[in-house]
This record gives C-alpha cells, structure tokens and sequence, in this order.
C-alpha cells in the first residue's frame, strides 16, 4: 500500500496544474454544497420564527363562513374535529376586547399592529378565553393557567397568562395583578405566565384585525370559563385551534374537512389567513431548499466527477507505457487500479479541506451579509459536512472507476511496444451511438407527452426516466456531435479567426474521451439552467394574463357603485364604454370535489371557484368589435355561450377546469354559496376557454375573497351571480381603454374624481394588497387596524399584472439560475485541463509548426479555437438537453407540481439561453487563453524539446 | 492446442504459489521447449514461434539474434511471461508458467524475473535510487539492496538524480539496477543498447559481462547488433520463428568476425528452406 500511496502521490504530482485546476474544482464542488446546504440550515432555523409566527403550536384553525355580528363555531363542530382520530386537540377560543389596567406603572402606548387600540383615556386589550391545555406560544416565565386548578373548582384572583407584549405594556411579571373592566364592575386577575407571542407582525394587515382568527392576536389568556365570568355571558366559540398528529397531511386534512365544514348549520371554514398560507409556503419553501441542497450535491457530484474522470483517465492514458513497465515488474493489476483510486483518494481529500475551508470562509462572509434572512447565522453542519463529503470522496470514487479498469487493461506487453501517434476512432460507432441515442430522447418525449402517467408517483417515475432517458441519449449523441462540430463548425471557426482549417482539423476527434467528458462537464451546469429557464418560462406563461384579460381593473370600495354609477364609469374619458362593465365577485365551495382537492391539492385543484357575475351582452357579445373578454374558445363558442349566459344559467370555465373534473360543456355543477350553504346554486357549462393567467389577475384584482386559492375562474351572467349569492352592488369594473394610448394613470384620476363625488368625500387611489379580505373578512365599516385610512379606489392595470407577474418569476429562475452558472464555471476548470492537457501532449507538434513557420498568433488562436469548439460541444449538447428536460419537466408538472396542470406549451426563452451559451462560451474561451499564452511564449526549440521529452 | 493463458485464473494454486520457493536445484534457470505462438492478423494466421526449444544453464550468458521480424522479442516477452503461448512450455527456475494467473504471473516475475528495456523505461518523478527500489519498496532491506547496486554499477553519485537528469548510459544501468535488485533468476534484456551511442552501449555490454562473470548472473539478451552479441557466452539465431543455428561466442575474435558467422548461419539456414522447399 505504500508504494501504491508514493506512487500515487508522484503521478499527481507529475502534472501540478493539473492537479491544483482539479483540486480547485473538487473544492468549488464542495463549497459548493456546503454553501447550499449550511444556508438550507441557517433559512430552515429561521423559519421556525415565522412557522410559530401564526398558529403557535397549531396547524389550522377554523372560524365560521359568516360575517354576521352574532357569528360563532357551533359546538357541534368542535365535537366532530375532536372525534377525528388525526385532531389531537381542537381548542375553542373566544376572543373579545376588554378594558385592562393595571396596578403597576401608567400604561405605555401600544405599539402598533400589537392588536390593541387605545381609545379615550380606555386600555382595551384582547382577552382570549380558551380550554386549551397548553400555551400556544413557548411560555417565557410562570406557567400556563388551569394548571394548579381541580375540575370545576376556581381561583381568586382569576389566573391570567399575558403576552410579552401586554406584560411589557402594562409593567407586570408574573404574580402581578391587573384589573379587567371598569369602576364596581371590574375584577382583579393575577399573572401566572408571560407568553412569547410572535412579534410585530410581518404583513401588519391581517393581525390588525381583531376577526382574525389566531392566538398570536391575544393579549390576555383566560380559561373559558373565568372568560364568561369576566365578560358575563355565555362562552362563545369565536374560532378553534387545531392540533393534528405527527406526520397528518395539513393540506390533505383542510380538504377533506373543507366539505364537511360547510354542510353544518353555521357552516365554518378553515381559515386563510395569509399568514397562515405564508406558513404553510414556507414549509414548502424548506421542503424545497432541501430538495435543492440534495440537487446541488448531486451537480456538484457530478462537476467533482467529471473533473476528476477527467484527470484521472488523463493520466491513465497519458501514462500507459509506466503502468505497463509498473505491471511488468512490480505491481499486479490490482496494484495498477489502487494507484488509480488512490490518486482520486488524495485529490478528494485536497479538495474536501479546501472545500470546507474556503466553505467556512464563505458562509461567514455569507452570514454577515445576508443581514435578517439568516438571523440565525449559517455555519457548517453535519448534514453539510456529511453531503459535502458524499459529493468529493464519492465524485472521487466513481471517477476512478472507469480509469482504474482501463489502467487494469494495460499489458505489460505495452511497456515494450513504442508510443502510439493518436488515431482517428472510426466513426461508424459514433452515429450508431447517435442512433441510439435519439431514439433514447425520442422515448422519453413519448412516454411523457403520448403516454402521460395517470397518477403523482407514476408521474415522478416518468420524470425520473425522463431525466435519465435524456441524459444518456445526449451522452450517446456526444461523440456524433464532436464530430459533427469537427466536420462542420471547425473549418467556419478556423476561417472566421483566420487560421488553416486543416490546422483545426479533427483535434476533437482524436482526443474523443477527453472532449466529451469535458464538454459534459462545462455542459452539465448550462443544462440545468436551460432547464430551469424552459421550464420556468414554460410554466410561467400560463400565469401571465392573456389577451383575454381586460385592460383595467376598478375597485370602489367600500361602497360599491350602482348600476348609474357603473354606468357612469363607463363613460369616463379613456375608457372603452361598450367594454367596461361592472362585476360581482363570490368564491363559492364547489358542491363536490369535482377536482378531488381533498386527496391531490393542487393551485388548481381545489374546492372552490372564483365566480365573477358580468353582463354577458358587454363581456362576450358585441358586433364586429372584440369583446371585453376576449377568449379563445376551446370547447363551445362565443354565441352559444352568450345564449347559454342570458338564458341557461350558463358559465364559462377554463379549459383546464374540465380536464381536470372530466366535465364537459353542457354538464352542470353545484356551488354552494357561502351565507347560504343550505341553498346550492346549478350552473351549466357553455363552454371552455384559454384562461392564461386568471390566478394572477384574481390575486392582483382581490377577487379571491373567501379562499387563497380556487380552482378556476368562472364567468357568469351579473344577475344570476347577485341573485344567487345575495350580492347588492357591484364593487368591481372591468374595462378596457378606448386607445392603447391611454395610460392606466390618467383612468385612475378619473374614477377616483368621479368615486369622490358621489361620495362627497375625499378618496384615496391606491393598489389592492394581495393579502387583504378586508371587505369580507373585516368589518367593513374600519377600513385600518393601524390608523391608515383605506384605499377607496383601487386600480390595478392587466399589463402591470403581467409586469409584476413576469418580473416575479424571472427574479425566482434567475435565483434558482446562480448555481447552475456556478456549476459552468467550475466545469470551465474541468475544460481548462483538459485543454492544458492537450497541448501538452501537442507540443512537439506545435514546435514544427513553428519551426514551419507558422506565428505565434497563429498557434495562440488555434489552442482558443479548440477551447470554442468544445464549448460549442457544450453548448449544443446542454441546449438539446435542456429543452426537452424543461419540455418533459414542464410536461410532467401537471402531474406533480403544486402550480402543474395548466397545459403549458412550450417556451423557449432565446434571450435567456443565448446569454447560458454566451457564458459558456466565454468560459471556453478564457479556459483556453492561459494554454495558448503560454504556448505563444515558448520558443520553437522549447517546444520541440519539451513535446520530445513528453513523446 | 492453446495452452491456457498465463492471465487466465488458476484457481486453486494460487494459496501454495509461492515465487520465494527454492527452485529444483538441478532445473536450468530457463527452459523453452517446443514453443510455439501465433499470431492471428484478421483471417490470416502467423506463426512467430515455431518449435522452438532453448536450455540456459545458470551463470551463461545467452544472446538471441535475429533479423526485424525474426520473432525473437516474442521470445523474449514469452520467455518473461508477458504474453501467453500457443504451445510447448517455458520453465524458469524449474517453475513451468503455464497456468500462473496473472496475479501469480506478475509476483513470479517481480521475484523471479529481471527485466532491461529498451527505452528503460525509468518512471520520470522518481529518483534513480527509488526507480532501482521500485520492486522492493515494500519488503525489508530493499533500500540496502538497491544503495549496493547503485554502488555497485557506479551510479553513487546520481543516486538522487530523476531519469530526464541521467545520461542514456546511466538510465540504462539504474533499469540493470532495478532488474537486479530482487536477485531473479534470469535477467531478460531486450535490445539494451538500442538507444544508446556506441560508447554506453559498450558500457553496458561489459556491464553485463561482469554480472554474469562475477556474480554468476543468468542472463538472456535480445538484440540484433554483432557488438552486443560478443559479450555473451553464446548465440542462438533465430529466423521467422525458428531457431536455425547457434554458436558460442569465443570462436569470434571481434564482432565482425561474429557478424560474418552470423550472415553464413543466416544464409545456410536459407540455403536449408530453399532446398526443402
């Protein structure tokens, strides 16, 4: 073993540029990882804040549907939650406002978003009374009430736990008393515990409101029962907390219940709090980080592997003729490969502490850097030391795989023959392989797009086939494509930079092995981003609103407009006043999961639908012109579904509806309206259309006003809608512009002039926040928790939607983009040594080029041509790779992806991909600049001397 | 009938192989009988070795020459085990080669076998003395062994030199060296003064010489040059595969003596095939 060790270690040594570009590779590959994971770590710590940030220690709560002043969750519902065997607890809460003072210090201002308003000289705090066994929050001192309590029996004083917030404001600890309510009335509580609620809130919004159905707005805890003798009346279950056992499906759980809830006499919902839903993306977001971090061990598996493959079987070739004379005296073959695996041993192990050092270095740069995303500081951890270490050693070892075979084939026969010259492989072999490999991508195409999978996991299967199916049909294109670029694009790139075409000839043809590993591995990072940009692109299209969407969306809030008003509106100076049209916005519970939401929640499967009551006439109708809405339709047409609107109760619903419920135009579906589930709405469906971007506009335009998500966007006549769900006015205008000409701006002044004056009052103009129910979910009458007067007009133009929709997604893709382009320049370091590697091996050659007469320059520009023709290589293998792994992705996320089944077609973004091959062209091109320097700085002679001694 | 290849598995042997093993005292230190190897060039079949025997006692030195073509570097490699046979058998120290695997093969031949290239075959990155040490880097005394020899061939004070530093000559003694160094049994040269002007190819004759006189070295040598020829203690010629004559060396004054008597073997073993055919 020792021998083998030396040997090993004086091999690498043989080639220190080399060996360091390896290194230096297999580092990056590690830091790499550590870099992604350590920040997986440092993000996921962080968003244990934000997970408690909503609920505490609950998953869901639940609040009834009803707005109404008397509302609360029946009894019944809470008995049903707690018989199911998933529901650990189901805690009723009742929240009120009371008077607090206390005994201790004056009382402090609250602060603001803290949930508490101060009136005229009277401290209102929110109590909340609850049956809960255990604090909701983590408890900073005392304990939680009830605890020293016997069934039944009471305390004097009345225990009270207190947020930090409250014990803050109001100067007291735990064993200090406050007093609720006022003069004789009032009664003394005493603090048992001080409890961590969530600080100010991020969004501000919703935790403003005191509807909002979550302890974090609670100021005060109180047993429900001393909560009755507080505020002396009966409890009232103003929302349910809901713990669910370990490993329940949260989302699974809400749509199986979702049904259920809203068949109760009072029915109640699961509330969608935006908060909530941030919660639960968050969690979806780790879940992804962490998918991410496995991804980018695996790349960075591959780069290291690749790299190494390429040293290592550099070496392997370069040193036949010493293993051979090794094997003829010395070592078995055994001994050859162990010299092999032990030359990947060593440059793992270099590249692993570099790694972790230089890893070290960064995520403390990192840390300091990234300020409150990770507050909780990223440094180096088991997992990422652990996968790190997967990525190089592994890399290492399967790089040496290969090579250390080979290096077992050596004769010790070889050791006497004399050097080979390198030959031209025959070339029948690559197109066989070319063949084959074709048919491996065409396989995958099929069983993606004409043999889709039927279910989640067969889908994943399909996706992973896919993604394998490419992968080696590429693989196997690779040598047919080197010789294709040797055949074709060297004798252009040898014209166009000025050097004989036969000096070009077939470089990349004789060095076959080394061309495509290389290649693959500059290619490997620009084919993930070409992935990640089609599918991306791909996927988002279907987000961004189509040229159905009107130009421009008016709220009039809180009001609304009648049928004069919108009339009037319509006649404003810039709009088209044949198409504007006033709507009226519900979010209904679809009857029966026609989606089956309940077992495969999706962005479009789900149990609910927003439904927007138009005149048919202004959204479809009209003659000659187009229409407000413009669609294309896919099943039906314009006129029936005008005739099926005006008469037939009929709507219109996204293609993608029907695809996914199986239903059909003519086929009728029950909504189940809100403020009266007991009386379901049928509506007939007269046809479907392209939907593009309908979540957009619903989110931007605030038309999801029950629910978070919904699963289509449904178009029916304006007083079918109003009579069915007992709407009165409409709030909301959809309009288009009289000339494209028209800026969004100029409208917005006008409806907010003409809101003013009718009002007679000052109105503000102002964008719909995303996270605002605050006409359904709020009271209506108190437009800010925080003393900001509401917007009361709110204007949001499609072509800003589309704006903001596509400026999102490209931060997102060039996001997720960066490790792909870091992987492209730690593949340029696979390249660069490979291209130094050949020009090594070419000295001698180059040396009579010289001494022919041939100029530096010449030489120069032909070892930079070579590193182009490889990063052409790259580039059109990545791009082939990339596109259908974007294609089929795209394909398969239907199937897989919460945002999937849109039936996407697809995109392939050419900006965003030229600038993938640019960068990978570049890298080429500088991987070949430093060998061609330093061959145009050598002196024939040395070349001559120098290529002999490597002969 | 193919006998079965030295690289082939030999199952069962390998526990009670040992290349350490005494050798029968009375064995020669090499035994070629009847051997016989074939070439197959796509549907053509060529016989490079044909029937060819050869006894090499211990102490002599053997030269085998021969025209380009002749087959005596197949001899040579079939001789070291590195290429399997058709036929007949080959015996070092007594050992037949014949179903050594090739593990078996590669340890018989570190032991057993000293091996001199032509191109020497020196690896770049190590010093001359740890090229000579190479074969025993891991057994006990090797680095004695190899310091003696580096003394012993007047290498002492390039001992720390890598090959690019050493002269054609001295690359050529630390391969002699390295051959050397685990004691084999027979020393397998082939073409050692090949790259070498006349001078060191000298040199490296009398080298040689002096092994075989002073240290009672067996030693076989492949080459197609008079002069070379001359230090051994006898000649074997072959011609397309065969052996076709033999002389001792002393009846030669110099080497174009021995040059003459090599070109009349050449031409009688012509005149032989002529009138047989």
């Amino acid at each position: 073993m020792k021998t083998v060790l030396k040997l090993a270690i004086r091999f690498l040594q043989q080639h220190p540029f080399r060996l360091f570009l390896t290194v230096c590779a297999t580092a990056a590959a590690t830091c790499l990882v550590l870099w992604v994971v350590s920040g997986y770590e440092a993000i996921l710590r962080s968003y244990d804040v934000f997970a408690n940030r909503a609920l505490g220690r609950y998953a869901l709560s639940v609040d009834p549907i009803s707005r109404k002043w008397d509302r609360q969750v029946l009894p019944e519902i809470v008995e049903a939650l707690r018989n199911d065997p998933d529901v650990i607890a189901a805690d009723r809460m009742w929240a009120e406002r009371v008077v607090v003072q206390s005994e201790v210090v004056k009382l402090k201002a609250p602060p603001p978003g803290s949930g508490s308003k101060p009136g005229k000289g009277v401290k209102e705090c929110l109590l909340l009374g609850t049956d809960a066994l255990a604090p909701p929050f983590d408890l900073l001192r005392g304990r939680w009430i009830g605890q020293k309590k016997g069934p039944g029996k009471r305390t004097d004083p009345i225990e009270v736990a207190v947020s930090a917030e409250v014990a803050e404001r109001y100067g007291v600890d735990v064993n200090n008393s406050l007093i609720v309510g006022r003069d004789e009335s009032s009664l003394p509580l005493r603090v048992v515990g001080i409890v961590d609620n969530p600080p100010v809130p991020i969004t501000g919004l919703m935790t403003g409101s005191m509807t909002l159905p979550s302890p974090s707005i609670a100021g005060i805890y109180v047993l429900m029962e001393d909560a009755a003798q507080i505020l002396k009346r009966q409890p009232v279950i103003t929302f349910v907390g809901l713990c669910l056992n370990e490993g329940v499906d949260v989302h699974a759980f809400r749509f199986a219940w979702g049904p259920k809830l809203s068949t109760f006499k009072e029915p109640a919902q699961f509330q969608e709090d935006h908060d909530l839903e941030e919660q639960l993306d968050e969690a979806a977001s780790a879940e992804n980080l962490k998918l991410q971090s496995y991804a980018a061990t695996l790349m960075a598996l591959l780069l290291a592997f690749l790299v190494i493959f390429n040293t290592l079987n550099m070496g392997v070739l370069e040193r036949t003729r010493q293993f051979a004379m090794l094997r003829a005296i010395a070592l078995t073959s055994g001994q050859v490969a162990r010299i092999v695996f032990a030359e990947g041993f060593l440059i793992a192990s270099a590249g692993f502490i570099g790694g972790l050092a230089f890893g070290q270095a960064l995520l403390l740069l990192t840390g300091s850097l990234s300020g409150s995303v990770l507050r909780h500081g990223a440094h180096l951890g088991v997992l990422g030391i652990s996968l790190a270490a997967v990525a190089s050693f592994g890399a290492a070892f399967l790089a040496a795989l290969v090579p250390a075979w080979r290096a077992t084939r050596v004769r010790p026969l070889d050791a006497m023959a004399p050097p080979q010259a390198s030959k031209i492989p025959p070339a029948k072999r690559y197109w066989y392989a070319a063949l084959i490999g074709l048919g491996l991508i065409g396989l995958a195409l099929v069983f993606t797009f004409v043999f889709p999978p039927t279910n989640e996991t067969g889908a994943k299967c399909r996706l992973l086939y896919a993604l394998i199916t490419l992968a080696m049909g590429f693989f196997l294109l690779a040598p047919a494509m080197v010789r294709l670029v040797d055949r074709f694009v060297g004798p252009l790139l040898a014209r166009a930079i000025g050097i004989s075409p036969k000096l070009l000839a077939q470089q990349l043809s004789c060095h076959m092995g080394r061309t495509v590993a290389s290649a693959i591995a500059l290619g490997v990072g620009l084919a993930m981003y070409v992935s990640i940009q089609v599918w991306g692109y791909t996927m988002l299209e279907t987000f961004v609103p189509g040229q159905w969407a009107p130009d421009m969306f008016i709220a009039f809030e809180p009001s609304g407009l009648t049928a004069k008003g919108a009339e009037e509106v319509a006649h404003l100076p810039g709009i088209d006043t044949d198409r504007c049209a006033p709507i009226v916005v519900e979010q209904p519970r679809l009857r029966k999961d026609l989606t089956d939401s309940a077992t495969r929640a999706s962005v479009i499967r789900q149990d609910n639908v927003v439904l927007v009551g138009i005149d048919p006439q202004k959204a479809i109708g009209g003659s000659g012109r187009k229409p407000l809405l413009d669609f294309t339709y896919v099943r039906g047409t314009r006129r029936g579904a005008l005739a099926s609107m005006q008469n037939e109760r009929g709507c219109i619903v996204p293609e993608h509806f029907l695809q996914e419920t199986g239903l059909q135009p003519g086929d009728r579906f029950e909504l189940v309206p809100p403020e009266n589930p007991q009386k379901p709405v049928l509506y007939t469906i007269a046809a479907s259309v392209r939907f593009q971007g309908w979540h957009w506009m619903t989110k931007e335009n605030n038309l999801r006003v029950r629910a978070h998500r919904a699963a289509a966007l449904v178009i029916a006549d304006y007083e079918t809608v109003c009579s069915d769900f007992d709407l009165f006015k409409a709030k909301h205008v959809w309009l288009r512009y009289e000339t494209p000409a028209i800026e969004a701006d100029q409208i917005a002044d006008k409806a907010q002039g003409y809101y003013a004056g009718i009002l007679g009052e000052t109105v503000n103009n102002g964008k719909p926040k995303n996270t605002s129910n605050t006409s359904h979910l709020g009271n209506e009458n108190e437009h800010s928790s925080q003393g900001n007067p509401a917007d009361d007009i709110q204007t949001v133009s499609t072509e800003a939607v589309r704006q903001t929709v596509r400026a999102h997604a490209k931060r997102w893709l060039w996001a997720v983009s960066i490790l792909p382009l870091v992987a492209v320049a730690i593949g340029c370091l696979g390249v660069l040594s490979v291209i130094v590697g050949s020009v090594r091996a070419r000295q001698w050659e180059m040396g009579i080029l010289r001494a022919l007469g041939f100029t530096r320059g010449t030489l120069v520009r032909l070892v930079i041509a070579e590193g182009l023709l490889v990063g052409i290589v790259a580039g059109l293998l990545s791009l082939g790779f990339g596109i259908m792994a974007g294609w089929c992705g795209a394909g398969l996320s239907h199937h897989i992806s919460f945002f999937g089944g849109m039936q996407p077609a697809l995109v392939v973004p050419m900006m965003a991909l030229l600038i993938g091959l640019l960068v990978v062209l570049q890298f080429a091109a500088l991987a070949a600049i430093g060998p061609a320097i330093r061959v145009g700085r050598t002196s024939p002679l040395h070349l001559l001397q120098q290529g002999r001694s490597a002969l | 009938m193919k006998q079965e290849s030295q690289a082939g598995s030999a199952s069962g042997r390998k526990e009670d192989f040992n290349p350490k093993s005494p050798f029968m005292q009375d064995a020669p230190p090499l035994l070629v009988d009847r051997l016989t190897k074939r070439f197959r060039q796509g549907s053509q079949v060529i016989e490079a070795l044909r029937d060819v025997s050869l006894t090499v006692c211990r102490g002599e030195f053997v030269a085998i020459m021969g025209a380009s073509g002749s087959g005596k570097s197949t001899l040579l490699h079939a001789m070291a085990g590195l290429t399997d046979i058709d036929a007949g058998s080959i015996q070092v120290g007594g050992r037949d080669l014949a179903g050594l695997n090739d593990t078996q093969m590669t340890r018989f031949r570190r032991e057993q076998i000293g091996l001199v290239f032509q191109a020497y075959n020196l690896l770049p990155l190590l010093t001359a003395e740890e090229n000579v040490r190479l074969p025993v880097m891991e057994s006990r005394g090797g680095k004695d062994k190899a310091s003696a020899l580096i003394e012993r061939l007047g290498l002492a004070n390039r001992r720390t030199h890598k090959p690019d530093a050493l002269s054609g000559g001295e690359q050529q003694r630390v391969a002699i060296a390295r051959a050397l160094v685990t004691d084999p049994a027979i020393l397998l040269v082939d073409e050692p003064t090949g790259n070498l002007d006349s001078v060191a190819g000298a040199e490296i004759c009398d080298l040689l010489r002096s092994l075989c006189d002073e240290q009672d070295r067996t030693i076989v040598i492949v080459t197609h040059e008079p002069s070379v020829a001359l230090a051994a203690d006898r000649v074997q010629i072959l011609k397309d595969g065969v052996i076709v004559d033999g002389f001792p060396t002393a009846r030669f004054p110099d080497a174009q003596e021995l040059a003459n008597g090599y070109q009349e073997a050449l031409q009688k073993a012509a005149g032989c095939q002529g009138g047989a055919s």
